[in-house]
């Protein structure tokens, strides 16, 4: 039940965030949905499940675009497990948390994916401050999204009793 | 903190990797088999809020709705005696080439097409179309919208069709300047700070005078592109740093940020 949740959750996300209009002025950045269950997931399961989320999102962001596979699969792993491994450090569950998080996620993913493409020669003429401003715009949707992604999910979860397999 | 085993992160990075090393076909029939798989809900939701936004539309142009109506039947009526004037062109131009025995001109046949993603990760500028029918699984024709170029098909999978917009840098055209012999290549330069959609034409010989203004149509050199298609006007000219070639920016035609149904460009033999 968790993994099927999971599964629709991921392909509702990336639907909605394939639709939506990107932020022109701020290098054409897209509500991070993708990110937001990725980081739910990755506040609240244990390591498989996480690395699961991680992957699919990743390979499903991909596959929607023109992005070769595994570069989104690659930066998604690396914030999940990051704010996996450090969560009993935070308060995984207040939304300040989430808010700093977004922020932070949001912007490393697409720094992330700049280098990767830059680097790899498939988007070679995109300047750095392209970058950055998609970065910026990145990290102000992020910390709008990511907690209210989280806390959409929070309560769907609770409303369809999948709260118990939290927290292993 | 918890402290993951070297286990764990070996089968990471052995996953990471794997992912990153697909190969191609493999790739491709992932990409095709996730967007065919999504293409009949992203199509449900794209009609949806296409008909949210005309309901929005006709919500706030509610108080202007006589004038707007005075302006469409003013523009009726010069579009009439326009298409007057136009039919007795093309008679006269299809007299004069019988005369000359010229090659009748191939027309095109345009099949329209629902926009119904973007780019899901804003990194290329693209929109998804349902794919029209008898489209070929390599085409990469031009499309277009009733204001002029929009792009260029760019991937296709049996029930979608990826269009590369004019505003990436990937996308190049082979453009004419105003009625002259300004020759180019235009090529997307992104967005602006305040959204504006730029483009620029390189390497146009210096001794070409143009103008702020000027219109920039396709050139039909290169064969992808159908000579004449409307693109954009010149918004400004210099001269490049050697002093050899001219620049010029354009403005398209086009709205790149709201583009709801387009057409598919396919040129029938003449």
């Amino acid at each position: 039940m968790n993994r099927l949740f999971m599964f629709s959750i991921l392909f509702l996300c990336a639907m909605i965030q394939a639709i939506a209009p990107s932020w022109a002025g701020m290098g054409q950045a897209k509500p991070p949905l993708l990110l937001g269950v990725v980081l739910y997931y990755a506040l609240t399961r244990q390591d498989s499940l996480v690395l699961e989320c991680a992957i699919l999102a990743g390979l499903l962001q991909d596959s929607l675009g023109p992005i070769p596979h595994g570069f989104t699969v690659m930066a998604m792993v690396t914030v999940a497990l990051l704010i996996n491994t450090y969560r009993d450090r935070i308060f995984a569950e207040h939304w300040f948390t989430h808010i700093m998080l977004g922020i932070a996620s949001s912007a490393l993913v697409s720094l992330m994916l700049y280098i990767l493409l830059v680097s790899t020669g498939l988007r070679s003429g995109v300047q750095l401050s392209f970058a950055l401003s998609k970065a910026l715009g990145m990290s102000l949707l992020g910390m709008v999204m990511i907690p209210a992604v989280y806390w959409m999910l929070d309560h769907l979860e609770l409303q369809l009793g999948l709260h118990t397999g939290r927290r292993e | 903190m918890k402290r993951k085993g070297w286990t764990f992160w070996l089968t990471v990075g052995v996953i990471v990797l794997i992912t990153l090393r697909l190969p191609v076909g493999l790739q491709d029939s992932l990409k095709r088999g996730t967007r065919d798989l999504v293409a009949p809900l992203q199509e449900l939701f794209a009609s949806y809020s296409q008909r949210f936004r005309e309901a929005g539309n006709a919500i706030r142009a509610r108080g202007t709705l006589p004038q707007q109506n005075q302006e469409l039947q003013e523009e009726v009526i010069r579009l009439r005696n326009k298409v007057e004037d136009l039919e007795s062109l093309r008679e006269e131009n299809f007299l004069l080439r019988q005369q000359l025995d010229f090659q009748q001109r191939s027309e095109w046949n345009l099949t329209a097409s629902l926009v119904i993603a973007r780019d899901i990760s804003g990194w290329w500028q693209t929109v998804r179309v349902l794919r029209p029918d008898g489209l070929a699984e390599d085409a990469s024709s031009a499309v277009i919208n009733s204001d002029g170029l929009v792009g260029r098909l760019y991937e296709i999978s049996g029930e979608t069709a990826d269009v590369l917009l004019i505003s990436d840098p990937a996308c190049r055209v082979a453009v004419q300047i105003g009625s002259g012999a300004a020759y180019g290549i235009l090529s997307g330069r992104g967005l602006s700070w305040n959204g504006q959609v730029l483009c620029s034409v390189d390497l146009i010989n210096r001794n070409q005078r143009l103008e702020p203004g000027d219109e920039v149509t396709t050139s039909g050199l290169g064969g992808m592109f159908p000579r004449g298609i409307p693109v954009g006007t010149v918004e400004s000219v210099e001269l490049d740093d050697n002093g050899l070639h001219q620049s010029a920016i354009i403005r398209p035609h086009v709205d790149l940020g709201d583009l709801n149904v387009l057409f598919v460009v396919q040129e029938d033999a003449p």
